[in-house]
This record gives structure tokens, C-alpha cells and sequence, in this order.
């Protein structure tokens, strides 16, 4: 854990690559396990929408008015990235190299396999523990949009999940 | 479910790299807490710190950065200054993660310290007027190391 604010006003003064390491290291580890199960998994996808997200972030630092804390703003930069590379072609659906050796591998599948408007929501909401207010925000849409999201997700996921058990039974 | 993943340094590479060619960040110069504590395993190894005096006090300078210091100054600098006061004790690096317990705030700035040996602190604060921290635009906060 770092001093986030403290971090950020040492970078706005050097504007250096040490300083920024501070807090790339702190946060990046978050946002790419994010940006891989919104991008369906795809390692290439992720690293070029945490990368793209990096470069809007440290251009809009100085303006960063702390109305949220740094790693729900960062996390909303990683969202818009990543639909807007979702927009250009979803990539095929795939477990996160990561989650593999999860006991949650079925269900990351799962997650991988949601519409993304149901995935977005899903992951914010019950992976990252956004408030249904938080989602709203950094996804542009309603509290009550993102709750019947999270409805459409898990009834999904249930689905899914019980073909998986069918299947290997 | 994990909610983090490990980042392979070569990501890490590319996204400084990008930040850098588009003009958002410089590339580190020896920071000034790097920049001590080189100079000080230089003096040592090279055995040109003289043995400290013994004059019976011991003053912390606490080197704090500043817009106009942070990326200035030389090993070379340094390692010249500690060398000729004569009175060099110690020194520690600090790294740039602060953790900040109870109602205090923390503004980044402290980057590293020298331990110095004086007799008083009228001669602390000359040995640390000295220092090339100043003229590039830093400044050292003096404390004595109480005596219990």
C-alpha cells in the first residue's frame, strides 16, 4: 500500500520515471487482472489497454480532483480502453493465464463468455466491489442499470455453470 | 478470485518507454538518495572519509527535495562533500513509498539523510551549509540525536 496522494504530488513535482513507478507498481497489478476479464482474457488486449489507459491517466493527472480515490478513477480509464479495443473486435473467449490455477476456472469462463455490458458490471460489482452507484459512474449508466445487469450476469453465469456440471457428469 | 496479477517487466518497460516519447515523463537521473548513498559506499570502500571526530553530538541532516533539486547533483558531488567534512557518520537511502499512521501528513519530499558527528549546532549547521543539496535548490532540516 502506498500513500496515493502523497505519490501523486511527488510525481507532479518530478513528472520522472522513478516517481511514476511508484505508482504504476502499486496499481497496475489490479488493473490488468481487470482488464483481462474484460477483454475476455486476451493478455494482448489488456496490456494494450492498461498501456493506452497509463498514458490518458498521467495526461490528466493534474486535473485528477480526488472527488474519488485513484484507483476507481484509474479503473474507469481501463474500462473506456478496453471497450474501446472490445469495439474494434471482441477477442475469442479465454481464461485469464492467471485464474487457471484458480478453483474459479469454470466460472472465470463464464465471466468470459457474459455479453460485455453483464461482464463489465459483474466484474466491477462483485470481483472489484464497486457500488452499483461506483459502476453507474465509471460505466456511464444508471445505479439501476448496472443492478439489473448484475441479474442478467448471475442468471447467466447459472446457466453456464450448471451446463459445465452437466457436461462433465 | 484473484484480483491482481503479476506484471511482466517488459510491460512495464513499454509503458515508460511510450509515457516517455510522448512527452509525459523524463527519464530518472540518479535520484539524490541514490546519489548519497553511492557516494557514501564509494568514500567508505575507497577509505577516504576521514575517521570521524569525536566531538560528543550527533546531528541527523535531512535532505528534502524540491521541484528545483530533484534530479540534480552527482555522484562525484556528493561523495567529494562527505569526504571533506571530515564528521560523516552514516547515511541511508529512503525509497519513495510513504506509509502515513495516525493524524500527520507526509509530503514526499524527505529523500535521504547523512549522519553527522559536530560539536555543536552552530557546527552542524555550517558542515550542512556546505552541502551541494543546497545549491541545487534542496533543503536540509537539522536535528540533534537525543541523548538518553
Amino acid at each position: 500500500m502506498i500513500d496515493d496522494r502523497a505519490a501523486v504530488d511527488r510525481f507532479l513535482r518530478h513528472r520522472d520515471e522513478h516517481s511514476f513507478l511508484t505508482i504504476f507498481r502499486a496499481h497496475t497489478p489490479a488493473l490488468m487482472m481487470m482488464a483481462l476479464r474484460l477483454m475476455r482474457g486476451s493478455k494482448a488486449d489488456a496490456e494494450d489497454a492498461v498501456q493506452e489507459a497509463w498514458m490518458r491517466a498521467v495526461a490528466s493527472l493534474p486535473r485528477f480532483g480526488w472527488r474519488s480515490s485513484l484507483r476507481t478513477w484509474l479503473c474507469g480509464i481501463v474500462v473506456n480502453c478496453c471497450r474501446e479495443i472490445s469495439r474494434k473486435g471482441p477477442p475469442p473467449a479465454q481464461v485469464p493465464h492467471d485464474a487457471r490455477d484458480d478453483m474459479g476456472m469454470d466460472l472465470e469462463r463464464g465471466i468470459a463468455e457474459l455479453p460485455e455490458a453483464a461482464r463489465e458490471v459483474f466484474v466491477l460489482h462483485e470481483i472489484y466491489g464497486f457500488t452499483h452507484d461506483e459502476v453507474g459512474g465509471l460505466l456511464g449508466i444508471e445505479a439501476g442499470t448496472s443492478k439489473s445487469q448484475l441479474h442478467h450476469a448471475r442468471r447467466a453465469l447459472r446457466e453456464f455453470l450448471g451446463e459445465e456440471n452437466e457436461e462433465r457428469n | 478470485m484473484k484480483n491482481e496479477t503479476e506484471i511482466d517487466p517488459g510491460f512495464e518497460r513499454r509503458v515508460v518507454d511510450s509515457l516517455r516519447n510522448g512527452g509525459l515523463i523524463r527519464r530518472s537521473r540518479l535520484p539524490i538518495y541514490l546519489a548519497i548513498a553511492a557516494a557514501l559506499i564509494v568514500g567508505f570502500f575507497a577509505g577516504s572519509f576521514e575517521r570521524p571526530r569525536d566531538p560528543g553530538r550527533e546531528f541527523l541532516l535531512l535532505l528534502h527535495e524540491t521541484p528545483e533539486s530533484a534530479n540534480r547533483g552527482s555522484v562525484e558531488e556528493y561523495g567529494r562533500w562527505a569526504r571533506n567534512t571530515g564528521a560523516m557518520r552514516d547515511g541511508e537511502k529512503l525509497t519513495d513509498q510513504v506509509s502515513v499512521l495516525g493524524p500527520g501528513h507526509s509530503d514526499g519530499s524527505l529523500a535521504g539523510f547523512f549522519k553527522i558527528t559536530a560539536k555543536s549546532r552552530e557546527e552542524a549547521e555550517a558542515i550542512a551549509r556546505t552541502c551541494p543539496h543546497l545549491r541545487h535548490g534542496g533543503w536540509i532540516e537539522i536535528r540533534e540525536i537525543a541523548r538518553l
